[in-house]
């Protein structure tokens, strides 16, 4: 009788030990911002320009998703000329967006690179490069994970201020971090009209 | 028996609470552990925000390899690509093999900036100065054609004088030794005829010999007349060709492709008027253009300027146009 | 015996004058030789006679011709109402009343009605100083090809008289944009070289840019930013067809050409984010890499021969241009040493001169030449934002984009490489920029 209750127990033991095993783990962010990815990269603004403050198809959608206390409802790192150090209260502004980010896995952000207007286009393209990575060194330095970054640079094709002063090119002289929402449409593919003859 | 029935119940009810109790305790304790997931690991915060510029020689998001970035999957296709390709690449690193790996290559990369620098300094000074001493040679070069190109010119014309003067003075030479044999001829007749016819001669022999003298003298002065003209009339010509040079000169509207090294003869026909009535071209190494270019120099420049008085007209001229520069 | 000494006499007179005769003939040459050594680069004076037009759709060839050559910068016109009679073909003219009026050459001609309701226009070209007629054609064609046939009569007339084949009959492409806010859109345009027919090849809600024409005038490649992302596309002129050939992680952009059209020189940055240059062949989809600083090296530009490419790099800390092997392996080599800003080059199509933009000690961006050979630098443009050159085929002028001053739009425009001759392209409206110039027409 007792070797099997002996044989009793170790069975109730055995049970209890698979019960005690280790539920599976929650998939990492890593693979999370890889498959939401797929998502947000082929979001685009509102095919109607349905954005908050009138900002065209291609234009600031800034307000439209994302966080809006305080620092983090500012989306907009600014440059001095010819240079990537992030400048006056950029540092805050992108040491707010880090903590929002490493608290909030799931958020994505596309950092959007800019220059003013002056010199030759594609090597603007490399200086607003250089200004979004900057920011995105800043972010991971400080909690945001890499995938939850995606970095283009528009150079001198995307100012805020077409103007051609100091004071237009200061403005254009920015990052600009955009908060990404998954699941809206793709974006129209460009029109190709009638070939010339 | 009864006993032994009473202790084994009492013994089975306590292995059975025992049992019971143990899973219940176990179930228990596994709902309680996992009621709360493990929190994740939060990186140690060191909030420097660093300057991209130093990160220049980091290569931050993965190790510099010798093989593309990108990887080149990427098919032409059709339509755009779907976005996911956009997250391609290598792994990114962890914030902590960020900062570590960042800040070895920061120090390597400062190195490596001074190293460049000094030597592009050095390059680029080494540089400037061939350039200017380039420049300077050139210019010198440039000068010295341009002093032995007048030198040349002012050579030309000296030597044309040179040689005016040369032949006057040897046709002088030529008169005066004709002349002293002439005169040595007519004092020995003189003398032989003296000899000769005595005291009756002697009146006619020297109104003779006056009568010679002053026809040598007229010689003399008639043959240095001619000279005379002679050298003047060269001196002018020079003078002259250099108007027609300069004149014809401001008329050839160069085209680009008579570049240094083009050279072509015009054989032009005059009339006394300076008309350009006909042009033929001779040997010529330019195309159509340089052709027609100068053959319109001429005859933009026409009526040509006369020539000074004393000298006949030419019917014909040889140009040869051949730039320098 | 009396007649002795005045034979004698005689004698020494004849031989005095002989003497004298014989010093004074060199004087009277038969023939005399002259040396030119230079001459002036005036433009040549030529009068183009308005042509006996058919009823057309109103282009007047005339004025199209001449537009066409004083824009050169290597001829000047003669006034409509200083021309001595409008005679439309050769046995009217009457040269020395035009060589009077100033003018060298004259050109005449007729637009006339052909088979099939096309259009025959003919022309005859005329020296005023020798009277022969030097160049003497016909081009027929549609009634919408009238402009065409005008460039192509500028083009023979400009190679008749300057020896280098014109470039009028040519093609542009650039980006426009038209519109504001939702309703911007950046265009795609093709136009002939002085900005006439326009023809829209593309139209985006995203900015498009670097417009690149390949050597054999089939296809243009070009940078386009739908998705957010940047990606480099080619695209054939003739039918419109459009084939993504770069959309990789980070920068796709700078796309150019090799001189046989078969590979692309591109820009690519990856994750690391610092752009370098790329080869990527069309046929085989093989990418070799050229660089690989820390730094931006982009704009990549062919040398004739296929064989090198030069590029800006600020590897150096200011952007300047480098020049390294097309194959792989190769070290770069600096270029320009003047000024601190050097970037964007484009190559002569004799490979002898480099357009780019550099800027100035004042902070100007203007377009310069640099002569690869001598390493003469020359700043042709006289602009505060002036960028991206490109040579027309013929490499006598440069086009490029100027940012005019406050409150007006980017226009483009076109500069003489010797710097004296510049011509504006206005748009009807908004902005243009990003030329790029097409080669000839075979």
């Amino acid at each position: 009788m007792y070797r099997r209750i002996l044989v009793v127990m170790l069975l109730a033991g055995c049970l209890g030990l698979t019960a005690c095993a280790h539920k599976p783990p929650k998939p990492s962010a890593a693979e999370q911002a890889q498959s939401n990815a797929n998502g947000a990269g082929a979001e685009s603004q509102g095919a109607n320009g349905a954005n908050a403050n009138g900002g065209g198809p291609f234009g600031n959608q800034n307000s439209v998703a994302g966080p809006q206390e305080g620092m983090l409802a500012k989306r907009t790192v600014y440059f001095d000329f010819d240079s990537a150090v992030i400048k006056g209260d950029g540092t805050d502004i992108v040491a707010a967006h880090a903590k929002y980010l490493s608290d909030h896995s799931d958020a994505r952000v596309r950092l959007e690179g800019n220059t003013d207007e002056r010199g030759s286009p594609e090597y603007n393209i490399g200086l607003g490069m250089r200004r979004a990575q900057a920011v995105r060194q800043a972010l991971l330095l400080q909690g945001a994970s890499a995938g939850q970054i995606t970095v283009v640079s528009y150079g001198a094709e995307h100012p805020v201020d077409p103007a051609h002063s100091e004071d237009a090119w200061s403005k254009n002289r920015r990052v600009d971090i955009v908060y990404l929402t998954p699941g809206m449409q793709p974006p129209q593919a460009p029109q190709a009209p009638q070939p010339p003859q | 028996m009864s006993s032994e029935s009473v202790r084994d119940r009492w013994l089975s009810i306590g292995m059975s609470v025992l049992l019971h109790g143990s899973l219940v305790a176990l179930l228990a304790v596994g709902w309680w552990h996992f009621r709360h997931p493990a929190p994740a690991p939060t990186p140690p915060i060191d909030a420097t925000v660093v300057d991209a510029r130093t990160l220049k020689g980091a290569g931050v998001a993965s190790a510099p390899t010798p093989e593309p970035k990108p990887a080149p999957q990427t098919q032409p296709q059709q339509t755009p690509p779907p976005p996911e390709q956009a997250a391609e690449g290598p792994p990114p690193p962890t914030p902590d093999e960020l900062a570590m790996r960042q800040q070895a290559a920061q120090q390597e990369a400062e190195h490596e900036a001074k190293a460049q620098k000094e030597l592009l300094a050095r390059q680029q000074a080494e540089q400037e100065k061939q350039a200017r001493e380039e420049q300077e040679r050139q210019a010198a070069a440039a000068q010295a054609a341009e002093d032995e190109k007048a030198a040349q010119v002012k050579a030309a014309a000296q030597a044309r004088q040179l040689a005016q003067a040369k032949k006057l003075a040897d046709a002088r030479k030529k008169t005066a030794a004709k002349l002293a044999a002439q005169k040595k001829l007519a004092e020995e007749r003189k003398l032989a005829e003296a000899k000769k016819l005595a005291a009756q001669r002697q009146a006619e022999a020297s109104r003779q010999a006056e009568a010679e003298r002053q026809a040598r003298v007229a010689d003399l002065q008639r043959s240095l007349r001619e000279e005379e003209r002679a050298s003047a009339a060269s001196g002018a010509l020079a003078s002259w060709q250099s108007e027609l040079e300069s004149r014809i000169q401001q008329h050839w509207i160069r085209p680009p492709t008579a570049q240094q090294g083009i050279d072509c003869i015009l054989n032009v026909s005059l009339v006394s008027g300076g008309e350009v009535t006909d042009v033929t071209l001779g040997q010529c190494n330019g195309d159509d253009a340089v052709r027609e270019s100068i053959k319109n120099a001429v005859y933009a420049a026409s009526p040509l300027p006369p020539p000074p008085n004393n000298i006949a007209y030419p019917h014909q001229l040889e140009i040869e146009f051949k730039p320098t520069n | 015996m009396r007649s002795t000494p005045r034979a004698a006499a005689l004698l020494r007179n004849f031989l005095a004058v002989l003497t004298a005769a014989c010093l004074a003939a060199p004087a009277a040459m038969a023939q005399l030789k002259l040396e030119i050594t230079s001459g002036v680069t005036h433009p040549v004076p030529i009068a183009i006679v308005p042509f006996a037009e058919a009823p057309t759709d109103g282009t007047d060839v005339a004025d199209v011709i001449q537009h066409d050559l004083v824009g050169s910068g290597r001829f000047t016109q003669l006034e409509r109402s200083k021309m001595p009679g409008t005679p439309t073909n050769a046995a009217d003219v009457k040269f020395q009343d035009w060589k009077a009026a100033g003018s060298d050459y004259v050109v005449v001609g007729q637009v006339t009605p052909a088979a099939g309701g096309q259009l025959a226009l003919d022309f005859n070209l005329l020296n005023t100083l020798t009277g022969q007629s030097i160049a003497r054609q016909r081009f027929v064609g549609t009634v919408s090809s009238l402009r065409n046939a005008a460039h192509r009569a500028s083009d023979v007339i400009y190679q008749a008289v300057t020896g280098i084949r014109g470039a009028f009959a040519t093609r542009i492409a650039y980006v426009a944009i038209a519109g504001q806010g939702t309703e911007e859109r950046f265009q795609l345009v093709i136009a002939d070289a002085d900005g006439y027919n326009q023809h829209l090849i593309l139209q985006s809600r995203f900015p498009l840019m670097s417009p690149a024409w390949s050597p054999d005038g089939q296809w243009i490649a070009y940078v386009s930013f739908e998705s957010h992302l940047s990606a480099v596309y080619v695209q054939r002129v003739l039918t419109g067809q459009r084939t993504c050939v770069s959309m990789r992680a980070g920068i796709n952009g700078a796309p150019a050409w090799s001189p046989d059209s078969k590979k692309l020189a591109l820009t690519l940055s990856g994750d690391s984010g610092h752009p370098q240059i790329y080869i990527l062949d069309l046929a085989t989809q093989h990418l070799t890499r050229l660089t690989d600083t820390p730094a931006i090296n982009t704009e990549a530009t062919w040398s004739p021969d296929g064989r090198s490419i030069y590029f800006t790099s600020d590897r150096a800390g200011e952007p300047q241009i480098y020049k390294i092997a097309a194959s792989p392996g190769g070290a770069p080599q600096r270029i320009t040493f003047t000024d601190e800003y050097n970037a964007g080059p484009h190559l002569s199509p004799d490979g002898k001169l480099m357009a780019m933009t550099t800027r100035d000690d004042s902070g100007s961006y203007r377009i310069a030449v640099q002569n690869l050979t001598t390493g003469d630098f020359r700043v042709l443009t006289h602009g505060r934002l002036d960028q991206s050159p490109s040579f027309a085929p013929n490499g006598a002028s440069i086009i490029y984009a100027q940012r005019p001053g406050q409150g007006q739009a980017g226009i483009l425009a076109t500069i003489s490489v010797d710097g004296l001759t510049g011509l504006s392209l206005k748009p009807t409206q908004g902005e243009v920029r990003d030329p790029s110039w097409g080669p000839f027409i075979q």
